[in-house]
């Protein structure tokens, strides 16, 4: 399909337009308004610097309303991913989604998308977004400082380094749904190396030493930000844990 | 797909009163498919129906698109459940294999009711 293809397309009686991303700028041109855009389960698939050009186009059109539902907080295993190359340099997920955009609502692992019949399956982040600014009833409604505040004043947050690692890998990620879309939504924005901290923490609180596909973004987020390196929980710490753990065990047993 | 039947039951919906516009595509096998009082659906289709119950409840009533971009459609899905339920011009941007699928399915989807361009 040519531009000229393109032109007449738009304004001939079509119900389907099919074009490539070569074009996608030309679209702008012609003045057409989106009341929706949607991207499900490709975004969060496809390397970084392709999403951020596809984003850029994106910001610069006339959209009202984003619908997108992609990869988020999935597991990886570095081994397979160095040997194969499998997914390397599109472990980003749900973060790329542009500051522009305001967030309506967010969804962890929505229930369309879960089955009680299915023991794995990828896991994914439905988000609502307004093209229009001053929407987002994280950002607006809540100021970073108090919201870093009171997350860490969350009991998984002050015993987040109190539990065995990756004991809670297979518990419902939902407890810390609020929590969640909270940081995520202020990261996206601010790129705030605080809240990109407190993200890290809950990863590691949650999924332990499991290798995780955003953790590398928030890291760099955090590291950037703060000019610090991100200190894993050192070996010794681990191991007081477990020994502490296994002494309630004993203890447990003994009354 | 039984589990998303409960799903809507538990959230009050009655599936006879659901899109009843929408069923699956006839491309689809057979084998992927469950017919519901007379409807066949399949999994995507309950995926996709609630796509739109979520862009409702959040974003905009469907009778308000007029213009739906969507970039990476796979085989169009999603798109004809769009342009079924919505009325809107559905614009698809993808690989040039991703749109050969997507033409293929969409015009074998409609039986030439629908224009792909």
């Amino acid at each position: 399909m040519t531009p000229a293809d393109l032109t007449s397309a738009i304004h001939g009686i079509y119900d389907f337009v099919l074009f490539t991303p070569n074009l996608l700028e030309c679209i702008q041109d012609h003045g057409v308004r989106f009341q929706l855009f949607a991207n499900t389960r490709s975004f969060g698939e496809i390397p970084h610097t392709t999403i951020k050009h596809y984003a850029n186009i994106l910001c610069q059109m006339d959209i009202d309303n984003m619908f997108l539902e992609n990869r988020f907080l999935n597991t990886f295993n570095p081994l397979v991913k160095q040997l194969t190359g499998f997914r390397s340099g599109e472990e980003y997920g749900s973060t790329w989604v542009p500051k522009e955009w305001d967030l309506v609502d967010s969804v962890l692992e929505p229930d369309w998308c879960r089955s009680p019949y299915e023991g794995t399956h990828p896991r994914y982040l439905a988000l609502a977004l307004k093209g229009i600014s001053g929407y987002s009833k994280y950002i607006n409604n809540i100021d970073p400082d108090e919201f870093i505040l009171s997350v860490k004043l969350e009991d998984w947050f002050l015993q987040s380094r109190a539990y065995s690692k990756h004991n809670l890998i297979d518990a419902p990620i939902s407890f810390y749904n609020q929590t969640l879309a909270g940081l995520f939504d202020l990261v996206r924005r601010d790129h705030n190396s605080d809240v990109a901290f407190l993200m890290l923490r809950l990863i590691e609180f949650h999924f332990g030493n499991k290798h995780i596909e955003e953790w590398g973004f928030y890291r760099s987020i955090y590291e950037s930000g703060s000019g610090k390196k991100y200190k894993m929980p050192s070996i010794f710490s681990m191991l007081i844990t477990k020994v502490n753990k296994g002494f309630c065990v004993i203890k447990n047993l003994l009354s | 797909m039984e589990y998303h039947v409960s799903r809507l039951k538990r959230n009050n919906i009655d599936i006879t009163a659901y899109y009843p516009d929408y069923q699956e595509s006839n491309v689809i096998r057979d084998s992927q498919i469950k017919n519901y009082f007379g409807r066949r659906l399949s999994l995507d289709s309950f995926r996709y129906l609630a796509y739109i119950d979520f862009i409702e409840k959040n974003l905009i009533p469907t009778t308000q698109i007029e213009n739906y971009l969507e970039i990476g459609a796979g085989n169009g899905g999603f798109s004809r459940t769009i342009s079924i339920v919505t009325k809107a011009k559905v614009f698809i941007c993808d690989l040039a294999e991703g749109l050969y699928l997507s033409k293929m399915f969409l015009e074998a989807s409609f039986d030439g009711n629908k224009t792909v361009f």
